[in-house]
């Protein structure tokens, strides 16, 4: 009988069909009824210095992540991440294979062919059916995120800047029903420059961002009316940073040799990899694929106010503000000690 | 007397008999399903008193320290500090090196839990079309740390240095390393939910 068992669960063969169906090897996760709350710790961020070289200690409070509805995190409840057809995932694919989503809804290849690329990326977006509005009665925004109304999240963290005795300034950012779909983050080695690259895309979409400058429940910081002259709301708010275009214009994240950070977007055109200068026809095919194809920058806020929006209580009402189709032709940003 | 003295020696020995391990048949097998898990709850130090590499001076001074101390007290602190691990990790051949520094502190939870779990409902829908197992971490509801810390920096060089001796006294006055930021982490933590991973292709 046991014999008989075992003969049941033999290893099968698989045939060539099946075979070829199963390709990249990567993972899958979602995050089923997540609750973040670190208002019990003490979180304190230091090594930023002040001018005269002292440390300025940041100290990290009301830090928290929930479903929305959450009333700046006063009313926490446990949301779902992701979805099961549409996860986070970390996978090993080829370059040729991953695609990215341009501005006008068409999948485009952004990375090198014949790489071997490390993408950990956030839930997809859908172009087509199935699509969710990713800000909610905000159609501007696009409807191709893949998470649900009930997929979002609320979240915040206050950050009090300690910067000198008796005085701290403080920002606190309360973001609500954020999602960040089609965000990514692709590493790979480039050979000729001999180091790591990637390419990295950052979606935030949210329905109101919130920047405080006081802690709630403080002297002029109590009542609803003083906190909100203390307020910046950003309104139906997105904002799609791209950086790198990883056939000719990959993201270097870099030391250099006397210990300095350095993060660059080489010219795509003038320079190959290896250093040597590009003939005129093979510049030209560059520049006309990185226009067409490269993922620009948006940053779109419908509405922008300070305080109470009306000038009659000392508010400031800014409208419509945003950037779009930035791209960025050559950045390098490098670390120097003061 | 002696009757009853080797009956119940008869009865111990029939008794294993009843408890033998019996083969299942399949239909018994196929019915089984999985119903393991482990719970984990404990507590993980790391370094919490200082690694094996550097022993802590009396100042926070380097240029008072031996070849074999070193302090992570922040710049300017009056008392030194233990430092805890260093990781660094070089992203280009030539170049200089990212650094996970002075990693210590005693973090415990209380309830993590690990098992594979078959969802095919729920999910708002979506639970039925998947159906298939996925591996569940049950996160714990408190998650404590004491003394945690880390820094993030950038470094010329894998291994520090200190760059305040001379390289006769077992320093390296090249060396450079760049803190970008540090933290510390103390008290609670709630985490609660699911992390479900499974295979993509």
């Amino acid at each position: 009988m046991l014999l008989s068992g075992a003969a049941q669960a033999e290893l099968q063969a698989l045939d060539d069909q099946e075979l070829s169906a199963v390709q990249g090897a990567g993972f899958g996760f979602v995050l089923d009824g997540i609750l973040l709350d670190a208002s019990g710790a003490t979180i304190t961020v230091n090594d930023i210095n002040n001018a005269s070289g002292q440390n300025v200690p940041i100290s990290v409070k009301e830090f928290y992540l929930g479903a929305t509805g959450s009333n700046k995190g006063a009313n926490l409840n446990p949301v779902n991440i992701g979805r099961l057809d549409h996860p986070f995932e970390i996978t090993l694919a080829k370059g040729e294979t991953l695609r990215t989503l341009r501005d006008d809804g068409q999948w485009v290849q952004t990375t090198p062919s014949n790489v071997s690329v490390l993408e950990f990326k956030f839930p997809e977006r859908l172009t087509g059916a199935g699509g969710q509005a990713c800000i909610s009665g905000y159609a501007a925004a696009g409807s191709n995120c893949s998470s649900r109304a009930s997929e979002r999240v609320d979240l915040g963290i206050r950050f009090d800047f300690q910067v000198a005795a008796g005085r701290t300034d403080i920002i606190n950012l309360d973001f609500s029903e954020l999602v960040m779909d089609g965000s990514y983050l692709r590493l790979w080695g480039d050979d000729p420059r001999g180091q790591l690259v990637g390419e990295a895309r950052v979606n935030l979409f949210a329905k109101s961002l919130q920047l405080m400058s006081c802690a709630a429940g403080t002297a002029n910081c109590t009542s609803a009316q003083e906190q909100t002259a203390r307020t910046l709301t950003l309104s139906n708010a997105f904002a799609n940073i791209s950086l790198g275009y990883g056939k000719s214009q990959p993201l270097l994240f870099d030391v250099s040799s006397n210990g300095q950070f350095v993060l660059e977007l080489p010219n795509p055109v003038t320079r190959a990899a290896n250093g040597s200068a590009r003939p005129a026809a093979e510049r030209n095919t560059i520049a006309s694929d990185f226009y067409a194809n490269a993922p620009r920058t948006n940053i779109v806020i419908d509405n922008l106010k300070a305080g109470t929006g009306s000038f009659s209580t000392g508010g400031y009402n800014f409208g419509y503000n945003a950037i779009q189709g930035l791209s960025i032709n050559y950045l390098k940003v490098t670390s120097r000690d003061l | 007397m002696i009757s009853k003295v080797w009956l119940a020696i008869s009865a111990l020995l029939a008794m294993p008999a009843f408890a033998e391990m019996q083969a299942l048949d399949d239909d018994t097998l196929s019915s089984m399903n999985g119903q393991g898990g482990v719970y984990l709850s404990g507590e993980f130090s790391i370094n919490k008193d200082g690694g094996v590499l550097w022993s802590k001076p009396v100042s926070n001074n380097p240029s008072t320290w031996t070849a074999s101390q070193r302090s992570c007290a922040n710049a300017g602190a009056t008392t030194p500090e233990n430092c805890g691990m260093r990781v660094a990790i070089r992203s280009e051949a030539d170049g200089g090196w990212y650094v996970l520094d002075n990693l210590k502190g005693v973090f415990s939870f209380e309830g993590l839990t690990l098992r594979t779990r078959t969802i095919n409902s729920g999910f708002n829908g979506d639970g039925a079309a998947f159906n298939q197992d996925v591996l569940e971490f049950g996160l714990p509801n408190e998650v404590k740390f004491k003394d945690g810390s880390f820094a993030f920096g950038v470094a010329n060089q894998g291994g520090w240095q200190n760059k305040s001796l001379s390289v006769a006294n077992g320093g390296n006055p090249s060396y450079q390393q760049t803190n970008i930021f540090s933290a510390k982490i103390d008290g609670t933590i709630r985490m609660q939910g699911n992390v479900l991973i499974f295979p993509q292709n």
